[in-house]
């Protein structure tokens, strides 16, 4: 059976790619028996969701974006320097 | 196929995506404006040596890359090159000799309260700062700005998908320790 650091590897790996039929297998019985490493994985499928959620979320003071007057004094340097 | 430079395009095609990765490199809105302007304008400079090897994309990321180096040195942030892979960024501070874990992470209560709170995002964001840089690098290409694992492993020079997965298990792990005790413990304690 998987210990519980190789099981952190496959379940951060589950969120990036399709594990094999086997990987999953072994995945799903060290999680049935143990409660850190489910809860690992639910954390970090939170975090994973919260990023993308993240993305998205435009207009708020941590808008991901590059603000509009920094876009326009950009375009001018680059104009600039051609 | 030849692949043609076309500054007339970078700022809407790449602006978001290199301030983004600026921003969450080095978490101050500011300078990674600063860093976003300097990169096109060394690109500008060096569109010669473009060789089409890269996209465009990875080719603009990676002169921005050099700049956050650069600057993080300048202001004494960042000291020995770190690769990822080395001990120091291992697992081995999470886990015993058999491979349990060394504690007891706790459940996080209501997480999905946490997204409607400004606070949290500033937490989140200051976490992800702290990786080392490799695995910072590595994370927010592939979680915050979603490049496919080749374009990541390019950029980032990281040799086989084996360790790129590797370097955001490690990434993850911290970044969940750094979490928990930056937000979610401190929330339970108030
Ligand atoms: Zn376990």
């Amino acid at each position: 059976m998987l210990n519980c650091k190789e099981t952190s590897e496959l379940a951060s790996r589950s969120l990036d790619t399709k594990l094999s039929l086997h990987e999953h297998a072994r995945l799903l019985i060290h999680l049935a028996a143990c409660k850190l490493c489910r809860r690992y994985l639910l954390q970090l499928r939170f975090m994973q969701r919260a990023i993308a959620k993240q993305r998205r979320a435009v207009s708020t003071s941590l808008d991901p974006q590059l603000p509009a007057q920094a876009r326009k004094r950009i375009q001018a340097e680059i104009d600039k320097h051609r | 196929m030849t692949t043609q430079i076309d500054p007339d395009r970078w700022l809407a095609e790449y602006g978001d995506f290199l301030y983004r990765y600026a921003l969450f490199k080095l978490g101050n809105a500011a300078l990674a404006e600063d860093l976003t302007q300097e990169t096109f304008l060394a690109a500008l400079k060096a569109r010669e040596r473009f060789s089409g090897r890269s996209t465009e994309r990875t080719w603009l990321t990676g002169i921005l890359k050099h700049k956050i180096v650069d600057h993080l040195r300048r202001s004494g942030r960042e000291t020995a090159l770190e690769d990822g892979l080395s001990d120091s960024a291992s697992l081995d501070a999470f886990f015993d000799n058999h491979g349990h874990w060394l504690s007891e992470h706790q459940a996080w209560n209501n997480p999905d309260q946490s997204l409607e709170q400004e606070k949290f995002w500033h937490a989140f964001r200051d976490c992800i700062a702290h990786l080392p840089p490799k695995l910072a690098d590595l994370y927010i290409l592939r979680e915050i700005n979603g490049v496919s694992s080749e374009e990541a492993c390019k950029i980032v020079d990281i040799s086989t998908t084996n360790n790129m997965w590797v370097m955001l298990s490690r990434a993850r792990m911290r970044l969940r320790r750094c979490l928990e005790s930056n937000w979610f413990a401190k929330a339970a304690g108030e």
